[in-house]
């Protein structure tokens, strides 16, 4: 079971990731702000990080930038949540130093994928 | 939602349990039943006892567990809710799995209830459009709920059917809900009872509930039946006192098996778990115990195998068989 710790300012998409997390068989952490997952991300250190690139506190890219200056979130692979357009994400993945972005609404096939591919078991 | 059906939620607080009349039409294959005629309401939804059942108003009943014919008197049926049938109904409860083995090694069967749609991990709004098929039980009746995390009934209907004993039907009820938040894990399943009102069969699939958002919607890829008994066989005589039970077993968690014996009579004389081993190539793990029983004269009993569901309250599956239990060896069983 790998823990995977959520990052989005809306609530609704909060809540139906947190229960298709817990119907793959995984522990969701779910907070929305960008301050608290800095401190959460750095005591539970979960095996994965889904992060809004549009946090109404701070942007998802410094979310990012301080969690790898952690040295205990900076091994935490972290993918970017966004609405943007596929060629926005594509230009996106060229600069940053997350290890994956995906579209919202997030299907629940691609959440399982990703998770896999992320996280150690 | 159709004509003449109905549902309760949990919201509101109204309590109902459909009965869905479907008659008339004799389907084949999986092909889809239409729903037809009234529903009526039944009395108390949530307790296994409040599963509606019929009175036949002509005629003998003849009940098959197949290979071997079960006859009932028609007073083995309660009749909380009338639904009178012109003609005799002849009625057939298969044992849930059979099988057939190919070069040394016992192949699954196909799914005694089969949902195709909606398959697991999918996103629904309500009304959840369901597809399936099943033999019908008891009465012709199928009963189709989706229960939520805290274990609570969301919604129930309980579907009647017509047809040939034995016969597969295709079934695509609404099933409608409403939920406080914005989403809500809820486990849909559809089981089927046998004349004495134990369940037969079950089976489900966890799905996420929305109350607004985008649908989801996977078709289920698995339609092998999750829990195969492999012994005893149904129908069988078992003497003494304890019953060896072996099968295999699709793991949906961790959690152990959980067996019964129910007489007819609703008497629970035996229960075990049953831990399962090493999952195979083919996803199933096998499993095996003894299940002892406290019975003194002979009789018949059901032998229910549960596989719980792994997050939320209940089973995942259950499959079961008829067995003839002998603890003195001393009487040929009477026709079940």
């Amino acid at each position: 079971m790998a823990r995977i710790l959520f990052i989005d300012d809306d609530a609704i998409t909060l809540e139906i990731l947190g229960k298709a997390t817990e119907l793959l068989g995984h522990q969701a952490i779910l907070i929305d702000n960008g301050k608290s997952a800095l401190t959460v991300a750095a005591d539970q250190r979960p095996d994965l990080i889904l992060l809004d690139m549009m946090l109404a506190d701070l942007g998802g890219e410094e979310v990012l930038e301080r969690l790898r200056r952690q040295p205990a979130t900076a091994g935490i692979p972290v993918v970017f949540l966004t609405a943007s357009s596929p060629y926005e994400l594509k230009e996106k993945m060229k600069t940053t130093s997350a290890e994956g972005c995906i579209s919202k609404p997030v299907s629940l096939s691609l959440l399982m994928d990703t998770i896999k591919k992320y996280t150690p078991n | 939602m159709k004509p003449g059906s109905c549902l309760f939620n949990r919201g509101i607080g109204r309590v109902g349990v459909i009965l869905t009349l479907v008659s008339g039409l004799l389907l084949s294959g999986c092909s889809q039943a239409s729903l037809q005629s009234s529903a009526t309401e039944i009395p108390s939804p949530v307790a296994k006892a409040a599963t509606p059942t019929i009175t036949i108003a002509a005629g003998a009943i003849s009940l098959t567990d197949s290979p071997a014919p079960i006859s009932l008197s028609p007073t083995a049926l309660a009749t909380p809710t009338p639904q009178p049938s012109a003609t005799p109904v002849h009625l057939s409860i298969p044992p849930t799995p059979t099988f057939t083995k190919a070069a040394g090694q016992a192949s699954i069967p196909k799914a005694y209830i089969r949902i195709l749609t909606p398959g697991p991990l999918s996103k629904v709004l309500s009304p959840i459009n369901l597809e399936g098929s099943v033999i019908p039980g008891a009465g012709g009746l199928v009963r189709v709920e989706l229960v939520g995390e805290d274990g609570e009934v969301i919604s129930r209907q309980v579907l009647r059917f017509l047809t040939p004993a034995g016969q597969r039907i295709g079934i695509n009820p609404q099933v409608d809900f409403e939920i406080t938040g914005a989403a809500e894990t809820a486990r849909l399943q559809v089981s089927v009872d046998d004349p004495f009102g134990r369940i037969a069969s079950l089976a489900s699939v966890e799905v996420i509930l929305l109350s607004m958002g985008d649908v989801e919607i996977y078709s289920n890829n698995n339609l092998l039946e999750p829990v195969v008994i492999r012994e005893p066989t149904p129908n069988q005589i078992v003497t003494g006192n304890t019953l060896e039970v072996q099968g295999v077993a699709r793991p949906s968690g961790n959690q152990p098996l959980s067996l019964e014996l129910i007489t007819d009579q609703g008497t629970v004389i035996g229960t075990r778990q049953a831990t399962l081993g090493k999952v195979g190539p083919d996803g199933y793990a096998p499993f095996e115990t003894e299940l002892t029983y406290n019975l003194e004269t002979p009789a018949w009993a059901r032998l229910l195998v549960h596989e719980p569901s792994p997050r939320l309250p209940g089973d995942a599956a259950i499959s079961s068989l008829k067995v003839y239990l002998n603890p003195e060896n001393d009487q040929a069983p009477p026709s079940p």
